[in-house]
């Protein structure tokens, strides 16, 4: 489908990408800091807002699209993935964005995050990760640390986080990223990043919850955390080395006195895309007249 | 209603079906209307399966009924259908079951008793003797079909030719075995179906289509460009007749991880411009019903082809049942707008799919389209259909010009068909979010009492004009009552069981019963004034379905002060019509005319 709306002829500010709607996040919520990286990142890129799709599921973080200018599909929990899917393979050249939280992308919609990375859809996932579930006012989630207080665990979370990061490159992602809240050109660095990349590329965002783990914030906060590109030197080429690198930090957050790994852990960029393929096996079929409604009337006909 | 009907029966994967379907397409090659009707276990192999082929000269409106003549392979086969033979009735059995005393004394009372025609012929051992293999056995049965229908061998060998090249040799040498065998013991031919043998060309231009194919060649001449679906049995070869013939359209298809995903996909599909379509049966469906009310509550269109078949949970995967309306008209939470439409036979599944898309796009919500287990594999003759000059309804986009006359684009604005333009991302000029929370006319998340009553009646209203548009999706039959004139009994049936009471209708008729009959092909949102049309000619109104609880019935119950006499059946395998004749006849005769 070609696009042939108004042109566009003043540059784009970041402004233009935010809706009229007041966000509805609470007061001082670290989940602004990516709606800033969001609006600015569209505008460096100079994307049209009415060639652009933003999809979520439910959840705090999965407001965000109400509150820019683009097409936005704000769906039902954990489902935003599959939506998305569909989105892009209708239209190849449209940039697809999935938002969710942690209990919307890794607990309730875990299962199609797997098939969508491991299909390599291209599509940028991000992840705001507050490590609990705020909407439903504080129960663990899969990202919540052993022992968190929520509502419905009262001796705290039993069982261990999960490893969103060595998750993803396990699943296929072939772009797998962390960064964290307060550093908006941080995050707009990775996002852009994501965004050029051809393929899955999942960015985890560090984004603690001000209303239900406000002892998180001070925890995990930029200076908390080490650039693994710049201080470290990760080769994010490889991915065993990606992988051992972050089974090595598993779950070790800054109240370990480790400081907290941010950048870019590993891209692949020789995998072709699930949308690239679909394009190759289409060029073997378009047009063929063998599968015209004529052509399956006439094997039928007595 | 001269028709000869012929069922073979015995253990799946002895090639029962493949029996049928050349017979059916060897009768329908003669000139002959044919269907095919096959019912098999939930395995791969292994278990009872039967294939019943019905042919007769002029269109042939059931594809069930009794059979004429009976092939029983096993003992199985002959124990589950002996209490269904008639007098008259010719029964081939498998040799080697009357070494069972039980069987063989059943058999002979069948011949002492009823006057059954009972043949034996050792189809297994002529196989291994004669031909080596136990594989061909099912052509050493249909040489026999052959022999006792009157059908020259050479017709079915022209079929055998096509489907089976390199062993047709050995295939038509079978056919002979068996043709032989009876003929040497100088059984007579039936007389069931006289003929010339020729191929007859006079007939106007057929095609020979099975249910699920059907469905593809509607979604097609529909325009569907994205289909997304979860395999399963037995919807999943939909999929597979559709996906070649939409890539080659320049459409996308994908299979999903789950029925959640695939409506998904499908949704987000339509979101981005597509003519969208998953097809599914029960299991998928329950899974389905969010998502279901996603579409509803963002007013996109989308078209679920549901194959029903026996539930609840896994259910008979295999068998038949019409029990998903009500999962299909009030599944999931809150109140959302669907249509659904029901097929009752294969050129239904051409029409109401396309008829689906059209309804849906042009009305904004999903539409989920019936068919069932039976539907899905009956294999029937039918007309040549004209798929070029179908008339297709796609929706309102938003376009460039729209921005002169609309300052602002409201993709929910209160309008008073509660219908808008659809903005299409890459496409219009205007963008909007399709949100799931309860919204304003500008998509924002609002929920005042006010807005919120406003919403839910202008989503509700899109389907005020439904009834009065698509009357023709009521078939109406009224043969031999006039206008304004009485019946001793009305009668509703949907679906195959649609089908299958026609040709019940038509027995009483002949008897001298007036029946008043509706048929509907769009169930939900109930067609209210139809209904009281129908029970206009009588206030005894008769519904069979095949279903425990009776949901149309039901339905129709909570719409309208009527109180339907209910005949449900939920047995994995659809009505005979001489059934529903039995029991609309009992039903007749004890109070002949009048109220029950």
């Amino acid at each position: 489908m070609q696009w042939h709306g108004p042109a566009f002829y003043r540059k784009k500010e970041p402004k233009d990408f935010r809706s009229d709607l007041e966000p509805t996040w609470c007061k001082g919520c670290t989940y602004f800091s990516v709606l800033s990286a969001l609006t600015r990142t569209f505008a460096e890129k100079q994307f049209d807002p009415t060639h652009l799709c933003v999809v979520s599921g439910i959840g705090c973080s999965s407001r965000l699209p109400l509150w820019l200018n683009a097409f936005g599909m704000h769906t039902l929990h954990g489902r935003a993935i599959p939506i998305a899917l569909g989105v892009r393979m209708v239209q190849p050249d449209l940039p697809v964005i999935v938002v969710g939280g942690d209990g919307d992308l890794f607990s309730i919609g875990i299962g199609h995050f797997v098939h969508a990375a491991r299909k390599n859809i291209n599509m940028t996932v991000l992840s705001l990760d507050n490590r609990l579930y705020a909407m439903t006012k504080n129960q663990s989630s899969p990202t919540s640390p052993m022992g968190h207080h929520g509502t419905l665990t009262p001796c705290g979370k039993l069982s261990h986080p999960l490893n969103t990061l060595g998750f993803a490159i396990s699943c296929g992602a072939t772009l797998v990223a962390q960064t964290v809240f307060n550093d908006v050109s941080h995050i707009a660095q990775l996002l852009s990043r994501a965004l050029d990349h051809e393929g899955f590329s999942f960015l985890n965002i560090l984004a603690p919850c001000g209303s239900y783990a406000k002892e998180n914030i001070a925890a995990i906060y930029r200076d908390k955390t080490v650039d693994i590109n710049k201080d470290i030197g990760h080769d994010c080429t490889s991915k065993e080395a990606a992988l051992a690198f972050i089974l090595s930090i598993y779950n070790h957050d800054a109240s370990n006195n480790v400081k907290i790994p941010i950048g870019l852990f590993f891209e692949d960029k020789s995998r072709p895309t699930f949308g690239k393929q679909v394009e190759r096996m289409k060029a073997q079929y378009v047009g063929r007249e063998a599968f015209s409604i004529k052509s399956i009337l006439d094997n039928c006909e007595i | 209603m001269q028709e000869t009907s012929i069922q073979f029966s015995g253990e799946a994967g002895e090639g029962i079906a493949t029996a049928g379907d050349l017979l059916m397409q060897t009768c329908a090659h003669m000139g002959f209307e044919a269907t095919c009707f096959k019912s098999f276990p939930s395995n791969i192999k292994g278990g009872y399966s039967s294939s019943l082929v019905k042919m007769a000269e002029a269109e042939i409106i059931s594809p069930l009924s009794h059979f004429d003549i009976l092939f029983a392979l096993n003992a199985h086969s002959f124990s589950i259908n002996r209490d269904r033979i008639r007098p008259a009735d010719v029964v081939v059995v498998e040799s080697a079951i009357m070494a069972d005393t039980g069987i063989k004394e059943q058999a002979e009372a069948l011949v002492s008793e009823q006057g059954v025609c009972l043949y034996q012929v050792p189809f297994s051992a002529l196989a291994r003797e004669t031909l080596g293999m136990v594989a061909s056995k099912n052509m050493i049965v249909l040489g026999a079909a052959a022999f006792l229908l009157n059908i020259p061998l050479d017709c079915l060998g022209s079929r055998i030719e096509k489907r089976f090249l390199e062993k047709a040799g050995q295939y038509r040498h079978a056919l002979e075995v068996g043709a032989n065998y009876l003929k040497d013991r100088k059984i007579a031919p039936s007389p069931l179906m006289p003929h010339d043998g020729a191929d007859k060309e006079t007939k106007a231009k057929r095609i020979l289509l099975e249910g699920n194919k059907a469905v593809s060649l509607g979604a097609l001449a529909a325009g569907c460009n994205f289909m997304s679906l979860y395999p399963i049995t037995p919807a999943t070869t939909i999929g597979q007749y559709l996906t070649e013939p939409i890539l080659s359209n320049n459409g996308s298809t994908y299979q999903a991880e789950d029925e959640i995903a695939a409506l998904g996909a499908v949704i987000g599909a339509s979101f981005a411009g597509a003519k969208s379509m998953t097809i599914t049966s029960g299991p998928g469906l329950s899974l389905m019903q969010e998502m279901l009310g996603y579409a509803s509550m963002v007013e996109l269109p989308i078209v679920i082809i549901d194959v029903q078949r026996g539930g609840p949970s896994t259910g008979m995967p295999t068998k038949h049942d019409q029990a998903d309306l009500f999962a299909a008209a009030f599944g999931g939470h809150g109140e959302s707008q669907r249509i659904i439409l029901a097929a009752t036979n294969v050129r239904d599944n051409i029409f109401l799919t396309i008829q689906a898309f059209n309804l849906s796009e042009k009305y904004q919500c999903p539409v989920i389209l019936l068919s069932d287990t039976s539907l899905a594999l009956i294999k029937q003759t039918i007309e040549w259909p004209d798929l070029e000059d179908v008339r297709i309804i796609n929706r309102t986009v938003f376009v460039e010009d729209d921005l002169a006359a609309h300052k602002e684009y409201k993709r929910y604005a209160v309008s008073a068909s509660g219908l808008n333009p659809i903005s299409i991302p890459g496409f219009s000029p205007k963008t909007y979010i399709a949100t799931s929370v309860e919204h304003d006319e500008d998509s924002s998340p609002r929920h005042t009492p006010e807005i919120r009553s406003r919403q839910m009646a202008k989503r509700f209203r899109k389907l005020d004009t439904l009834q009065k548009d698509h009357a023709d999706l009521m078939e109406f039959d009224l043969e031999g009552i006039g206008k304004g004139g009485k019946a001793d009994a009305a009668v509703i049936a949907w679906g195959l069981t649609a089908a299958i009471t026609k040709e019940a209708v038509a027995r009483l008729r002949k008897k001298g019963h007036k029946i008043a009959a509706l048929y509907p092909r769009l169930l939900y949102p109930l067609c209210v004034e139809a209904i009281k049309a129908l029970t206009s000619y009588s206030d005894r109104l008769f519904i069979p379905e095949s279903n425990y609880l009776g949901q149309y019935a039901k339905l129709i119950k909570m719409h309208l002060s009527v109180d339907p006499i209910q005949f449900n059946i939920s047995r994995g395998e659809p009505f005979y019509p001489e059934e529903i004749a039995d029991e609309l006849e009992a039903i007749l005769n004890k109070s002949p005319r009048g109220d029950a």
